[in-house]
């Protein structure tokens, strides 16, 4: 059976000195062995104090962020044989960028949290409109909206974002995301207000149309689109109340 | 506070641990940030070497024929590489802007290397005189 | 809690006006930056290369083309734009780092000022192959 090295990150903060990267060699023990399989066969029998965070391991829940051989990607959802070939050899494994560390791998995601809850990412309905509300599912408006609806609020474009890296009061391409999807949504009733709270100096006008966070989603939510079409709507809302005057 | 490659948004990660994936968009925001710094760094050097034209032509004339020196000449063609750079990533920002080509925006930042390399080398030809005159 | 009116509600954008002037400058410096460079750099080559005239930049040379006022206008206008676009793309840079950020106000009014500076004192050197 072949063992593959997992080099993994661990300390108990971001700033900790004493951080370090300990390598571990796991048996591959299926092709189809993930990240997130490794780091649970160190847990059992290696070492049980190796921290870090899962929950559904089949990428529905967006716990297992981690940065693996320098890019974002879901731990159960990267193949530990594929990320040994990228990493010559070597599969190194490190905490979300851009959060503060707890311990290990496990960060804090407040700060991306708070950040979604900046752009008010719940549905207002239309008063007066009885539920439910259809939206045919081949309707333009619906395939528009569809994809943006898949976030799992698993982090990773935020960590990819170098802008979130710089401003930790960016808003972050996951919000501007959710915002987009519900501005997008004729069911809901604040589309005007939301888009203004976006269209700030901590909002759209931060995106530098990097493109990190589109590739690294792991639903392939066109992020970078999203924003992109926010900024337009708020280009021709301005142009059309500058002409009317 | 102490310097952190954040401020830079060097993450180690971009460098270190390169993934198989390209990661083109990073790569065209950084050097149009870099060039767009180096041009604003030209740009107050420009306006203070003109200005030597108030302390009279002679003046001037004698600072631009150094400053036209092959060495100079060739210092000229970074700068025109780094103009071109900029101006043509500034377009495919725009078209992002206006919602075109976002899908294919690793293919134009490669289109935007290529075109500076090719228009840098035409001028670079033609300045060969200029660089290797007596 | 009262909707707020349509004023109120356009109050709540910022940052619109500075991204967007980014890019309508950087789109006319194609052109202002575009002509300035072919003219003082390469329009006037093959006559250095031929020995019709020494250098490609002299103050005559200059001078001569100064002295017709589409150019005085391209100068002016290119001053102007690449010192607003410049130091506009300073002021995004620095927005997203911490320490400057915390000032935001006060770094947007001294990068005017210093284009404001810029520009007089820019517009005073070009006057003198104007006048
Ligand atoms: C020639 C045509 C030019 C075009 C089309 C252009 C376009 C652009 C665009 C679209 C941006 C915004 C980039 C972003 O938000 O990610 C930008 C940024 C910038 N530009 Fe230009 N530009 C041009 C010339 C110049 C010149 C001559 C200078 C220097 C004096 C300059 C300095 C800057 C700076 C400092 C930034 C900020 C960079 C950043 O935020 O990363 N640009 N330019
Ligand atoms: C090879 C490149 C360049 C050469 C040889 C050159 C040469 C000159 C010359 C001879 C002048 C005097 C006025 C005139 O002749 O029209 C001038 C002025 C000026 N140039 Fe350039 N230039 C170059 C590139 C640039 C670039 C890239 C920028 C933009 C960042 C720029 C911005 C300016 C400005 C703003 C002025 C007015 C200066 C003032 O008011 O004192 N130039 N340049
Ligand atoms: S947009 Fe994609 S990468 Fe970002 S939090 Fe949602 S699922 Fe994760
Ligand atoms: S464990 Fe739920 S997404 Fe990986």
């Amino acid at each position: 059976m072949d063992t593959i090295t997992l080099s993994v990150r661990r300390g108990s903060s971001e700033q900790d000195p004493a951080a370090y990267w300990q390598d571990f060699d796991v048996p591959l023990v299926e092709e189809t062995m993930s990240v997130l399989d490794a780091l649970t066969w160190v847990q059992r029998n290696v070492d049980p104090s190796l921290a870090f965070r899962r929950a559904c391991r089949v990428g529905m829940c967006g716990t297992c962020g981690t940065v693996i051989n320098g890019r974002e990607g879901l731990a159960c959802g990267t193949r530990l044989g594929a990320a040994a070939g990228n990493g010559g050899g070597k599969v190194r494994v490190q905490p979300l960028r851009h959060l503060p560390v707890i311990r290990d791998l496990v960060t804090d995601p407040g700060l991306f949290f708070d950040h979604l809850r900046g752009v008010d990412p719940s549905l207002t309905p239309v008063p007066g409109v009885l539920e439910p509300v259809v939206l045919s599912a081949d309707s333009r408006e619906r395939q528009t909206i569809s994809p943006h609806r898949e976030c799992i609020y698993c982090g990773l474009c935020y960590s990819a974002c170098s802008v979130a890296g710089l401003d930790s009061h960016f808003l972050g391409p996951a919000a501007l995301n959710r915002a987009f999807a519900l501005v997008s949504d004729s069911r809901d009733a604040s589309g005007k207000q939301r888009l203004q709270t976006v269209a700030s100096e901590k909002g759209l006008w931060r995106c530098h149309t990097i493109f990190e966070c589109t590739a690294v989603c792991p639903k392939g939510i066109p992020i970078t689109r999203a924003i992109q079409g926010l900024k337009r709507k708020v280009v021709v809302d301005k142009l059309k109340s500058l002409f009317r005057l | 506070m102490a310097f952190s490659f954040r401020y830079l948004s060097l993450h180690p990660g971009n460098f270190q641990d390169r993934y198989s994936g390209t990661r083109s968009g990073w790569w065209a925001w950084f050097l149009q940030r870099l060039t767009g710094v180096a041009l604003v760094g030209y740009l107050f050097l420009h306006i203070a070497v003109i200005s030597t034209a108030r302390a009279g032509a002679d003046t001037f004339d004698a600072v631009l024929i150094f400053l036209q020196k092959p060495f100079f000449v060739v210092l000229d063609l970074f700068l025109i590489a780094a103009v071109l750079y900029h101006a043509l990533n500034g377009v495919r920002v725009l078209l992002f802007d206006a919602g075109i080509a976002i899908r294919q925006q690793a293919l134009m930042f490669w289109i935007c290397m290529l075109l500076t390399a090719a228009i840098t080398g035409v001028a670079g030809y033609f300045s060969l005189p200029l660089i290797f005159r007596e | 809690m009262s909707a707020p009116s349509t004023s109120q509600q356009e109050k709540m954008v910022t940052g619109f006006w500075p991204w967007f002037l980014q890019r309508v400058s950087g789109f006319l410096l194609i052109f202002l930056v575009g002509v300035h460079i072919w003219m003082t750099h390469f329009s006037g080559l093959g006559d250095v290369v031929r020995g019709h005239q020494e250098e490609l930049v002299l103050f005559e040379i200059v001078k001569q083309r100064l002295a017709q006022g589409l150019f005085i206008f391209i100068d002016f206008s290119l001053l102007a734009l690449v010192l607003y676009h410049g130091l506009n793309g300073m002021r995004n840079i620095l927005l997203e780092w911490g320490p400057a950020a915390r000032h935001a106000a006060g770094m947007t009014t001294g990068l005017w000022l210093l284009g404001v500076v810029t520009f007089i004192y820019g517009a005073w050197a070009l006057l003198a192959f104007i006048l």
